[in-house]
């Protein structure tokens, strides 16, 4: 079911376009990740999905509707960049903001007092904002945009800044909110997360759509099998023997990965590899999305 | 009312009532107002407490009528004393300040003398000599003419009832009923709508700008509109003003009424009406400037000068504040009331010196209403593109855009 449509949204300020015609749905109880390399107008589109900004053309639609308090209410917002009351206490930051989105006082103070537990922020409660780190303050902002239990939660770059051991933290966390049937529109540069955590992705270049759909399909519509093997023998043979029917040869001591045309020839591959090097393992398997990422981001598709 | 407007508002009345800015200007402004004000005088006061002590040289043989007759007025700027020591001695004491001063009555005392007595004093303050001069002068006139009327067999007192002066006072038929309240209270008021706004409004500027560069105005944006965002903010804002005017106010007519013991007459449930009305309305049109001005800013130390002429505008009626005593229904007075970022204090400011028809509070304050609310719907268009504009102060040309837009 369609839970957030955008539909042909434009955006221009001053001369510059920075969003073009862009139409993307996200369905109810997935993690879809939104894409894009710096200043491609990610943060844009989301602040038109929020009614932030309003689009000069198209229309968003939430659940059926356009965004307005009724629906802003069901929606949870992380914000790219960080702020807070600085002078505010953690507690009060949070009740504040919770009855914005129409939470009573004491729910969203109990509900508050439980993030924090969650989040290892508990007795934080009465510290001032401009008393915690910035993780911790990260971590209060995060808590700020589920803890109405919105069903869309939009979380742009949430891993950004945190250390492994809070990003592995954030990371469960999204799981466990997509197990309990919150959508999430989830923008990230950390490719390896989107991977893990997204089942499909939108990516924008430039304003414009340059990847939509599924991530698995993505993946096989690139057109090219990523090689990995271990050899033995002058690891520069492999280009000489095999020529370009391969690309992105990256080579180490006794291993190398590359990718390979769909459709090639096992035989014939296997034979010339084998008087290249002499191989000792092999493994056939997709492209990582930061590979697509990176391919797409410089305009090509390294075809 | 919107209840996120309402949410808002208890957020910054709660938050900034906690803050030490507010509560420093709450409390320390009075107390500058109150030792500007009336410490000066209260010195002046006591430094002339103290009577001045004259010595008197007597040719005329005069000074124990002089002197019963001093006392007899019954008043604390003059003591004298029957010189025993020479005018020399006198003079030398004059000069080293152990005595305050003396003076010769010479023989013989007249009405017609050309010179006017001298009192020969070094005191630093020229006041309680000139006092004790009038005081003495009036006596002296009164002892003398008396002399001389006796001597040529006239009854003095008799004289002096039948040629007293006859005096004018003016007598404004209004005054008589209307109490102090009715000049102290508009002015009071008029006065702390210009204090009030002035520091809650550079207060609105500061958060308005803090939260555009903080960035937390995108998680509220994201929950509410920006109107009720910015009106919820002034809403609040104007709650901490109420709370200050009652402290001021309060403190305030309890020292006039309790201590400096000034009675202010009745006022009626009108008057307190418009009086309540002209300062939420003249606060929240103040406040809502300097709103705009925070968002137009790039940030919250930035504010060029061309800004602060807005922020000295609703000031203005406090420099033609004598032109508009001396006039208070001249035409231009009231023309002018009606621009709004004057309208408060003008229309408080006449209302004090002159009975203003109810059908003008009533337009005024319709007027005041129209033009904050304009005011605060621009703030709000301003806000809204203000905040995607960083590093970088918004012209006056791009304001208009913006709030037309």
């Amino acid at each position: 079911m369609e839970m957030l449509k955008v539909n042909e949204v434009e955006k221009t300020f001053k001369d510059k376009r920075v969003v073009k015609k862009l139409s993307f749905r996200v369905d109810r109880g997935e993690v879809m990740g939104l894409l894009g390399p710096n200043g491609a107008g990610k943060t844009t589109t989301i602040r038109m999905i929020m009614g932030i900004i309003q689009p000069d053309s198209g229309s968003v639609s939430f659940l059926g509707n356009g965004i307005g308090r009724g629906s802003k209410s069901n929606i949870g917002y992380l914000p790219e960049e960080r702020g807070l009351y600085e002078d505010a206490k953690t507690g009060d930051v949070l009740e504040y903001l919770g009855t914005l989105k129409g939470m009573s006082r004491q729910a969203a103070r109990t509900k508050a007092r439980e993030w924090l537990g969650k989040l290892d922020l508990s007795g934080h409660e009465d510290s001032k904002i401009s008393e915690l780190s910035k993780g911790m303050a990260q971590k209060v902002q995060f808590t700020a945009s589920v803890l109405h239990e919105p069903d869309l939660a939009i979380l742009d770059e949430p891993f950004a800044g945190l250390d492994p051991v809070n990003q592995d933290l954030f990371r469960g966390i999204v799981k466990e909110l997509r197990q309990s049937g919150t959508t999430i529109l989830l923008s990230s540069h950390r490719m390896n997360m989107v991977e893990e955590l997204c089942e499909r992705v939108f990516m924008i270049h430039e304003g414009q759509e340059v990847l939509n759909g599924d991530l698995e399909k993505i993946k096989e519509e690139f057109g090219k099998e990523l090689v990995e093997l271990k050899f033995s023998g002058d690891g520069r043979m492999i280009s000489e023997q095999l020529g370009d029917r391969i690309s992105n040869l990256e080579l180490e001591d006794g291993s190398a990965s590359f990718y390979i045309e769909k459709g090639f020839s096992p035989n014939g591959f296997l034979k010339d590899l084998a008087e290249a090097v002499e191989v000792e393992e092999i493994k056939l398997g997709k492209p990582p999305l930061h590979d697509i990422f990176v391919a797409k981001a410089r305009g090509g598709n390294n075809e | 009312m919107n209840n996120d407007i309402l949410k808002v508002a208890r957020w910054e009345f709660f938050q900034n009532l906690k803050s030490k800015t507010f509560l420093i200007l709450t409390v320390v402004i009075p107390i500058i107002i109150v030792v500007v004000g009336f410490v000066p005088n209260f010195l002046a006061f006591q430094g002339n407490d103290e009577p001045v002590t004259l010595y008197v040289i007597d040719q005329a043989g005069i000074y124990d009528q002089l002197e019963e007759s001093v006392r007899t007025l019954n008043q604390k700027k003059v003591d004298l004393k029957l010189a025993e020591e020479s005018e020399s001695v006198l003079k030398d004491r004059a000069e080293k300040k152990e005595i305050d001063g003396y003076f010769v009555l010479q023989e013989p005392l007249t009405h017609y003398q050309e010179n006017p007595i001298r009192i020969y004093s070094n005191l630093d303050s020229r006041s309680p000599l000139e006092e004790a001069g009038e005081i003495l002068g009036g006596v002296l006139t009164r002892l003398v003419g008396a002399k001389s009327l006796n001597e040529f067999g006239y009854d003095p007192e008799k004289i002096f009832s039948l040629t007293g002066p006859i005096g004018f006072t003016p007598v404004k038929l209004e005054e008589e009923t209307r109490g102090l309240g009715q000049f102290i209270l508009p002015l009071g008021v008029a006065m702390m709508i210009v204090l009030a706004s002035m520091f809650q409004g550079s207060m609105v500027m500061i958060g308005i700008g803090k939260e555009k560069s903080n960035r937390i105005v995108e998680i509220v944006l994201s929950s509410i509109d920006s109107f009720d965002m910015i009106a919820g903010k002034l809403l609040g804002f104007a709650g901490l003003g109420l709370a200050q005017i009652t402290l001021w106010g309060g403190v305030g007519l309890v020292v006039l009424t309790q201590i400096i013991n000034i009675p202010l007459g009745p006022v009626t449930p009108f008057q307190g009406f418009y009086y309540f009305c002209y300062f939420v309305l003249g606060y929240l049109m103040i406040a809502s400037i300097y709103a705009l001005l925070g968002a137009s800013a790039k940030d919250i130390q930035s504010g060029s000068q061309t800004r602060g002429i807005f922020v000295i505008i609703p000031l203005i009626p406090i420099y033609f504040i004598s032109a508009i005593i001396n006039s208070p229904e001249a035409l231009w007075v009231k023309l002018v009331s009606y621009f709004p970022p004057f309208t408060p204090t003008m229309m408080l400011i006449r209302s004090a010196f002159a009975g203003v028809p109810a059908w003008e509070i009533i337009l005024s304050l319709v007027v005041l209403a129209g033009f904050t609310y304009l005011m605060v719907r621009v703030a709000t268009k301003v806000f809204r593109v203000g905040m995607l504009m960083y590093g970088k102060d918004m012209s006056i040309g791009e304001m208009l855009k913006w709030a037309r837009g």
